[in-house]
């Protein structure tokens, strides 16, 4: 069976414990506003255009059958035209133009990604799967997770949560850890920070913690949509009702913004990333009992107390 | 706002001041660091008096006869506060000559140095602005101007200061020695060998003669062990008896050449107790008068007598490494595993509480700061391949002992944090690690190297050992008792080197290859069966050349080294003459990544797509790529690189090297030794680099070569396990005579929690998959742009090359630019 993959990371160490290897699944059921991989929310290929590297050559344009390229300034490639036959890509001789998006064969990809195990052995690492939205190629990801397993490696899942209870119990089952974003309570401000409504997440987040399955609670931070202290006491609240032990805040980071660029994408926030020491006041935050609260997964320093008095008073 | 947080994080990381445990080794410390560098002429001009006033001597006793001059009129000196003495010239910093094996570059600056440098590099300037093509030549030209135009004096490069009177004495000595020193013997003999002359002269393929002719043998297994148990004085006694067996005539000269220059070694040490008591007498201080009254009853026992304590020990050790160096000429003898050599003295000091762990520790200071005050010329190609640092005099520590067993103790852990803290360019410090190794130990080095003091390379006992093993055929104990000599190279207990006699540069026999035959190949297979029998003719001209530089070595016997390396006092041999109980010789690659990626290309284009002939290929790298640059960024960007975990493309470094490692199976040493090969570069990539056109992997002229045993800089993209995987493909148990890679960490890299210990883990599993070296240079690229801007902000930056550490700002432009350009994986 094949999967779509638009990148494979090696030695990633912030995708859960020890080495890992990290693979981009592309393709999502959600639109967040502040996606750090914009090019992983289409499930189709895309081609990529690193402009300061172009050398001029102009061999792209010639070799596009469908006159849909051409090299001026800024994003080259007319979308209305261009069938994503990837000429251009195959021509061009500087790697400025590639193609986003290859379907892999779960054979190939287990047998390239298990050149790693011996450091994911050597260190309590393994496999994390990331998106996209891994679980919307549901079947290729099963027989992902069935040949890792057999291999005897450890597997991460990160996942929106945004399916089936029957369907993420049964993924739950096939991988050691997940990793569940939580991005909003409200359900109107998820439904337009995401374009989804939360209810299906929140009553999943539930279950999975009930049901003690291994989750870390994953919670991106980003400014002005889901970080007042009003947002992070919903989200305080939900997790104790949930009995929420592990938890991760990921601050905001303006990576996406040059991808959107580089993808002749619309849609930037013009954000600056949220620095950590933001990052951990606020997640002091969701701290509760017997719940260890991470930032980009490392734990705060245990005697920081620069809380402000406001958030005192409202708690 | 970038800008800012970049400042901020510059500032935060500004040089850490070297720190020492105690007010005298910080004091030490200043003094060395206050002292600029220097040339003595002493010890030349004193060997070549004798060498004249005793001509009619035999070889060996003519040689010995020179070094007692030496020894028993150098001038000496004991600096204040000073722990160990002795010293190769009276101030610290100083360097000393050795005119009889080489004058290359010894000429000081002449009256008009300066006006004809200027005249040429007017000329230069005129002609480069009208000639583009001389403008890419322009960096090439700078070199050949540095090294025939520029004295040591006038070099921008780690330049060393001459006084008028010792100017005037060493032009007299240079014109003395230059007609009639050791390199200019060989190069009489290599005129003879046409096959020698083309393959291995500088400028072409290979680089055999100027190493051990212009900083001596160097790597070789002294038993210092021996030598502070025993005491000088029982070797003497040993010579004696030699002497009184009779026997053949050269075997009684040779016992009669030890038992000089070793009465002239203990007389050096009876010099500086001589001093320490006039000293003592002088001074009003009387805590200064117990202490230099200490420093001549230490000197007055050891070396001649066995070490009776910790710094007895350390102080005879100090001697006999001394002795070494006066008698090879050598800048790179290790210092060995220092904390197995220590050990006995440091426990029962410890345990008798005549030492505490504080005072072994200032006495480890003391070492490092009295290493690093050694200086050595060298001439300005010599000083380019070295960049930066004229010496690597290594210190082992950890690893398994001569039983097998993990052989980390106390003395390991306080050495290691000297080198944490000390931020000297000496010793350079090599960690062995095994299955065994203790978590606290592998724990603390790997906090050391990511506290960027970047002075540890680390080695992987298990591979190491048994690539020893296979190759030389000794008993495992030796081999055990392995010590890291030079950059990255192992060498067993009792062996004499050289363990880096030779680089051969592999871009440089593949452009002659391609430039120099007729290129009618149908195949891969057959254009690749050419070039090896092309390259076994290189091998064999340069196992020609390196025999040819051992003979010419045989005018220079080594009674003091022969004292201390096992075997010839028992066989009655010098060293030199194959007296040492073993004997290796290694030879190194430089530029494997370049030649494998040229290949690839090779391959790709003209055998699988057909797209180019070789003859095109040809032209290109002829023309720099001059109106070629979409086939360069083709080449670049459309062709697998080795460093990215592709096994088609690197499975070739592996079959190449297996390839030259087994050709030099077949041949035996002048000392009837074995060749090792190794895979590393020191910072020749550069300099060979500059000198070498462009290549068929994309590389332009004057580029550097892939370093060491990794990639090319910014080639490997793929992640630090992908390029780990790449290097495995070599088999080290062939390679087994030192490989080096280098990688290189941003320190953000190795914050967090648990970060480090990822870190530590991949090395590891590294290792445990049969990789034999690594080391980390932890450094951020805005860190070392500003230092190229401010370089008096970070005179304390140290950077790893290739094996060794050197001071970034001291480091040529070209160097620093390649250390910025090795990606960053972050």
């Amino acid at each position: 069976m094949k999967m779509f993959v638009f990148d494979i990371q090696r030695y990633s160490t912030h995708d859960g414990p020890g080495i890992r290897t990290t693979v981009f699944l592309k393709g999502c059921n959600m639109r967040c506003a502040w996606c750090e991989n914009p090019e992983s929310i289409s499930a189709s290929p895309q081609i990529s255009f690193a402009e300061e590297r172009c050398i001029g050559c102009r061999g792209c344009e010639a070799a596009c059958p469908f006159d849909a390229i051409s090299i001026n300034s800024g994003y080259p490639i007319d979308k209305t035209r261009c069938d994503l036959c990837g000429a251009c890509v195959s021509d061009c001789p500087a790697n400025v133009l590639n193609l986003i998006g290859t379907w892999r064969d779960v054979d190939d990809l287990v047998s390239e990604l298990l050149h790693d195990r011996e450091y994911w052995s050597g260190s309590g690492g393994g496999v994390t799967i990331s998106g996209g939205e891994a679980t919307l190629q549901a079947n290729a990801l099963s027989e992902l997770l069935t040949k890792l397993r057999g291999h005897g490696i450890h597997t991460v899942l990160q996942t929106n949560g945004n399916m089936d209870w029957e369907k993420l119990e049964r993924i739950a089952r096939s991988v050691d850890l997940l990793h569940f974003d939580l991005k909003g309570i409200d359900d109107s401000r998820h439904r337009a920070n995401t374009g989804l409504g939360n209810e299906c997440i929140l009553a999943n987040a539930r279950k999975l913690s009930e049901g003690k399955y291994p989750v870390v609670f994953r919670i991106p931070l980003v400014p002005g949509y889901n970080d007042s202290p009003d947002d992070l006491l919903h989200l305080m609240n939900f997790l104790n009702s949930i009995g929420a032990n592990s938890v991760d805040v990921l601050p905001y980071h303006d990576l996406g913004e040059k991808k959107l660029d580089l993808t002749g994408m619309q849609g930037k926030l013009s954000l600056s990333s949220m620095n950590r020491a933001d990052a951990m006041e606020k997640a002091h935050i969701l701290e509760g009992e017997g719940r260890v609260v991470t930032v980009s997964g490392e734990r705060m320093p245990v005697e920081y107390n620069n809380l402000t008095v406001d958030h005192e008073i409202t708690i | 706002m970038i800008a800012n947080v970049t400042e901020k994080r510059i500032a935060s990381q500004a040089p850490a001041r070297a720190r020492m445990s105690t007010e005298r080794t910080s004091h030490l410390l200043q003094t060395h660091l206050k002292v600029p560098r220097w040339v003595s002429v002493d010890r030349a001009r004193l060997y070549t008096e004798a060498f004249l006033k005793y001509s009619s001597d035999p070889l060996p006793i003519r040689q010995a006869k020179a070094y007692k001059h030496v020894l028993e009129n150098i001038p000496i000196a004991i600096q204040p506060k000073e722990l160990l003495v002795g010293g190769l010239t009276e101030r610290p910093n100083g360097a000393i000559l050795f005119p009889e094996v080489n004058t290359t570059g010894m000429k000081p600056s002449g009256k008009y140095q300066s006006a004809i440098k200027k005249t040429v590099s007017s000329v230069v300037n005129a002609v480069s602005d009208r000639s583009p093509r001389m403008k890419s030549m322009r960096p090439m030209i700078d070199l050949y101007s540095e090294m025939f135009l520029d004295t040591f004096e006038s070099r921008a490069t780690h330049p060393l200061r001459i006084d008028d009177r010792a100017r005037a004495e060493l032009s007299g000595l240079v014109s003395y020695w230059k007609k009639r020193n050791a390199l200019k013997r060989y190069e009489e003999l290599v005129s003879t060998l046409p096959e020698v002359r083309r393959h291995t002269s500088p400028q072409q393929l290979a680089y055999a003669a100027q190493h051990q002719l212009t900083m001596g043998v160097k790597q070789f297994y002294a038993d210092f062990g021996m030598i502070i148990a025993k005491g000088f004085e029982a070797l003497l006694l040993e010579a004696k008896a030699g002497i009184a067996r009779g026997g053949k005539p050269e075997k009684v000269r040779f016992y009669e050449a030890s038992v000089i220059a070793l009465e002239a070694l203990l007389s050096f040490a009876d010099r500086y107790a001589d001093l320490a008591m006039s000293m003592a007498d002088a001074t009003t201080n009387d805590k200064e008068r117990d202490e230099l009254h200490r420093i001549a009853e230490i000197c007055r026992n050891v070396p001649r007598q066995p070490a009776q304590s910790f710094r007895e020990a350390f102080q005879s050790y100090w001697f006999a490494y001394l002795a070494l160096v006066f008698d090879d000429s050598g800048i790179e003898i290790p210092f060995a595993r220092l904390d197995q050599i220590l050990w006995p003295y440091y426990r029962n000091d410890l345990a008798a509480g005549r030492l505490t762990k504080g005072d072994a520790t200032e006495l480890a200071e003391a070492f490092f700061v009295k290493a690093s005050e050694m200086e050595y010329f060298l001439h300005n190609t010599a000083q380019r391949i070295e960049d930066g640092n004229s010496a690597r005099m290594t210190l082992t520590l950890g690893g398994i002992g001569r039983d097998g067993q993990d052989a980390t103790n106390e003395l390991s852990f306080i050495f290691l944090d000297v080198a944490g803290r000390a931020k000297t360019l000496q010793p350079d410090v090599a960690i062995r690690i095994h299955p065994q190794t203790p978590a606290a130990f592998y724990d603390r080095v790997m906090e050391v190297t990511a506290s960027g003091a970047n002075t540890l390379q680390l080695f992987n006992d298990e591979i190491v050992i048994s690539g020893l093993l296979r190759s030389m055929k000794i008993p495992i104990e030796d081999v055990r008792d392995y010590i890291i000599t030079g950059c990255v190279q192992p060498l067993p207990f009792a062996t004499y080197g050289s363990t880096c006699a030779s680089h051969i540069y592999l871009p440089r026999t593949l452009l002659t290859f391609m430039t120099e035959n007729k290129l009618a190949y149908k195949s891969f297979s057959e254009f690749m069966n050419a070039f090896e029998d092309f390259f076994r003719k290189i091998i064999a001209g340069d196992v020609t050349a390196i025999a040819a530089v051992d003979k010419v070595h045989l005018l220079l016997p080594n009674p003091l080294v022969s004292a201390l390396v096992p075997g010839p006092f028992e066989k009655g041999i010098d060293v030199k003459e194959g007296g040492s109980r073993y004997n290796l010789t290694g030879i190194s690659l430089s530029g494997t990544g370049t030649l494998v990626d040229s290949l690839q290309v090779i391959e790709t284009l003209v055998f699988k797509e057909q797209t180019h002939s070789l003859e095109q290929i040809v032209k290109m790298i002829k023309a720099d790529f001059q109106g070629y640059e979409v086939e360069r960024q083709r080449i670049l960007n459309k062709v697998s690189k080795y460093g990215n975990d592709n096994p088609e493309v690197d499975k070739r470094a592996g079959e190449f090297t297996s390839f030259v490692a087994e050709e030099l199976e077949q041949y035996t040493t002048f000392r009837g030794g074995r060749f090792l090969l190794g895979t590393h570069t020191e910072a020749n990539h550069v300099l060979f680099g500059l000198l070498t056109g462009a290549t068929p992997d994309g590389r332009h002229l004057g580029d550097p070569f892939s370093v060491s045993t990794g990639a090319t800089s910014g080639r490997d993209r793929s992640g630090y396990t992908a390029l780990l995987n790449s290097v495995l493909n070599i088999d080290f148990n062939r390679v087994s005579g030192g490989s080096a890679l280098n990688i290189r960490v941003n320190p953000q890299l190795l914050e967090g929690e648990g970060q480090l210990h990822r870190f530590g883990d991949m090395i590891r599993s590294y290792f445990k998959k049969g990789g034999p070296h690594i080391q980390v240079n932890v450094v951020s690229t805005e860190t070392l742009r500003d230092a190229q801007l401010h370089p008096e902000r970070y005179g304390d930056l140290l950077v790893r090359i290739s094996g060794f550490s050197a001071r970034f700002v001291e480091l040529t432009r070209e160097t620093q630019n390649e250390i910025i350009a090795r990606s960053e994986q972050s």
